[in-house]
């Protein structure tokens, strides 16, 4: 089924139920805006990421043009990236970006934190008046600590994230879900 | 004489020597540019990868007019907009509430649009073109240029398709529709007024 990105409010399911459902959702994708701002670089595209099962998932950032910015895959085979023409080999994918691009997300854990579950590397993780998770804290494999906040959910049962943004001591990173596919 | 920039992409070198030994077709490409002193068209844009698989699909609007001045209202996947006057080029990412402004001089090679709307020698020297049919394949010299190949087909309304190969050979297809040629254009078309509330990433002192 499709969420639309504009779905009628419905009452939120309370949490319990909530995060049972949404732990259970192992394939989707997403289709997001996607903004990375370094000291150096301001990029921005079409994040299509789509979720094969717990922990496989291909990924591709386009810019408007619809040249790919990287596409990223994790799969039986291991994890790689595409970038600038070059196919890259890489158990860790976010420290690989970072020397390849010069900026980087905190990839491993990015199946559950997208689905607004904080994982086991997350700390200082805050709650909003509903019960859900809207912040935290996590450390990815390059050692970047980012501050992570959900800064708003879609208006139905499952809110899942709408808009997240990750930030770390000089980037900037922002997400604007615009729709869910389950 | 400048150092020659340091090859990024050695495996496309051998492809590049073939096509420079292909008959220029600079001077047809111009005469077709001379023809467009505007433009306005709607397009569907379609993305496919190296296996002809469709990654992406996007529609919009996009207004071209002489000289180095064009809008690109992207509608879908996502609302953005790329707003150049010859001066300043604005994008605008409306879900991301961001604007970043660049020197629209030293983009132009990298929006492909800016292109479309001058004849200036100069600037057409940096491209390789061939001319096959009534299709111009467009080679940058500088092969660390993201675009990688511009392909552009014309008719009577002007252009009717641009396809822009990138370096991962993935590529972006643009079919024109509801194209005028020449029409009166506004220049304020060409100027953009950051919305309130918005930040803007200023990246014209690079």
């Amino acid at each position: 089924c499709s969420l639309i990105s504009k779905p009628a409010p419905v009452q939120a399911l309370d949490n319990k139920s909530r995060l049972a459902q949404i732990n259970a959702i192992n394939e989707y994708t997403v289709q997001a805006s996607v903004g990375i701002k370094t000291p150096d670089e301001s990029v921005s595209g079409n994040l299509t990421w789509q979720q094969l099962n717990t922990e496989h998932y291909k990924a591709r950032l386009a810019n408007f043009l619809g040249i790919s910015l990287f596409e990223l895959t994790n799969s039986e085979q291991g994890s790689s990236i595409m970038l600038r023409g070059e196919r890259y080999q890489a158990a860790d994918t976010s420290s690989l970006l970072w020397q390849l691009a010069g900026w980087s997300m905190p990839l491993a854990d990015m199946p559950l934190w997208l689905k607004g579950i904080p994982g086991q590397a997350a700390t200082a993780i805050e709650y909003d008046e509903l019960g859900r998770v809207n912040a935290f804290q996590l450390v990815d494999s390059t050692g970047i600590i980012w501050q992570l906040r959900y800064q708003s959910f879609f208006a139905d049962e499952l809110a899942l994230p709408k808009k997240i943004s990750l930030i770390s001591d000089d980037t900037t990173i922002s997400f604007y879900i615009r729709s869910w596919q389950l | 004489q400048q150092a020659p920039p340091a090859d990024f992409a050695p495996h496309l070198k051998q492809a590049q020597q073939q096509r420079l030994s292909a008959p220029d077709g600079s001077a047809e490409l111009l005469a077709e540019l001379a023809r467009i002193d505007s433009f306005s068209a709607r397009y569907q844009q379609q993305v496919f990868d190296q296996q002809q698989q469709l990654l992406q699909q996007g529609q919009g609007k996009l207004l071209l007019k002489k000289v180095a001045q064009f809008r690109f209202e992207g509608e879908e996947p996502e609302p953005v907009l790329l707003v150049s006057d010859g001066t300043n080029l604005w994008f605008y990412n409306e879900l991301l509430e961001q604007v970043s402004v660049y020197n629209a001089q030293a983009q132009v090679g990298q929006t492909a649009f800016a292109l479309l709307t001058t004849t200036d020698p100069e600037l057409w020297q940096q491209y390789q073109v061939i001319a096959q049919q009534e299709v111009f394949i467009i080679h940058p010299l500088d092969t660390n240029n993201p675009v990688q190949q511009l392909m552009l087909a014309f008719n009577e309304n002007g252009i009717s398709e641009m396809t822009v190969i990138d370096i991962n050979q993935q590529q972006s297809v643009f079919r024109f529709s509801d194209a005028r040629l020449n029409p009166e254009i506004d220049d304020k078309q060409f100027q953009f007024t950051v919305p309130a509330g918005v930040d803007i990433d200023d990246q014209r002192q690079q």
